[in-house]
């Protein structure tokens, strides 16, 4: 009768030790889920695609501010494109250094190797990260790449390359 | 016999107990591998939609559509059209004509 005291005394220390481990384990599989961020930066830099996409090219016609009806491209809108386009590449008080980098190169339709004209705007630092194809580095920045047609007002069509890169590392990763 | 008995039953509690923490350290490792994975790719075009919205692909289609459809001169679209089929290439051929078609009737083609 004693000794089946004294078992089931060690049984129930047991079972306390056992739920306490699983308690801690649980403990430790939601903080390491829940601990890191969400990388939304994609998605930011498709958004960031969209709308320089959306400033350039309107209904599949070039915005007026960019181009002259004819065919020049017009060194005002590169000049003031961040405004142009209402961009904000100011960065937020956690850094020191533009979080972002958005390119636009266009090419005439016919001789698709020759670049026409370009804007580049943000970080230039963040661009060569793109091209790093290691794991180790895959998360330095998000890079999307996008082009579509337009055409201006003399009917010539014109390839728009997008690139833009969206660094935030310490908040997305 | 008595010992022996005792013996097993501390025996399978060990197993048991061994099993339970390898099986914690398992889920423990899962779930940091599945917490690199947070990446938010697309997006609801609203909270009520069902459907994941596939407009950021698509919107450089449309506007190049309605760049082939404000062109003028037959041959031209023609090499043009094959173009912007071929650089979308990655959409399905579906979508890709259904919003030629919703483009068409916008303009009145």
């Amino acid at each position: 009768m004693k000794n089946k005291k004294a078992e089931e005394k060690i049984i129930s220390v047991y079972w306390f030790f056992i739920l306490v481990i699983i308690a801690g384990g649980i403990l430790l599989m939601v903080n390491a889920f829940y601990n890191d961020p969400y990388d939304v930066r994609e998605i930011e830099s498709s958004i960031l695609s969209e709308k320089v996409a959306d400033c350039i090219s309107s209904s599949g016609k070039m915005n007026p501010n960019l181009i002259s009806s004819d065919g020049i491209f017009k060194e005002e809108f590169k000049d003031n494109f961040l405004n142009r386009c209402s961009l904000n590449f100011e960065p937020e008080s956690k850094w020191s250094e533009v979080q972002y980098y958005s390119e636009i190169n266009f090419y005439k339709y016919n001789s698709p190797d020759k670049n026409v004209f370009n804007i580049t705007k943000g970080n230039l630092n963040w661009k060569p990260d793109c091209d790093l194809t290691s794991k180790k580095y895959k998360k330095l920045v998000v890079c999307n790449k996008k082009e579509f047609y337009s055409i201006d007002d003399a009917v010539t069509v014109y390839i728009v390359k997008i690139l833009s890169i969206v660094r935030k590392t310490e908040q997305n990763v | 016999m008595f010992k022996k008995a005792q013996v097993a039953d501390t025996v399978s509690w060990v197993i048991a107990t061994i099993i339970i923490v390898v099986m914690l350290f398992l889920f423990i490792l899962g779930s940091s591998l599945l917490s690199e994975t947070k990446k938010i790719t697309s997006y609801k075009g609203s909270i009520f939609s069902d459907k994941e919205s596939n407009f950021y692909s698509n919107i450089y289609l449309s506007k190049s559509l309605y760049a082939y459809h404000n062109i003028q001169g037959t041959k031209n679209k023609l090499n043009f059209y094959e173009s912007i089929h071929k650089s979308f290439s990655d959409d399905k051929l579906s979508d890709f004509v259904k919003r030629d078609n919703e483009i068409k009737k916008r303009l009145g083609a």
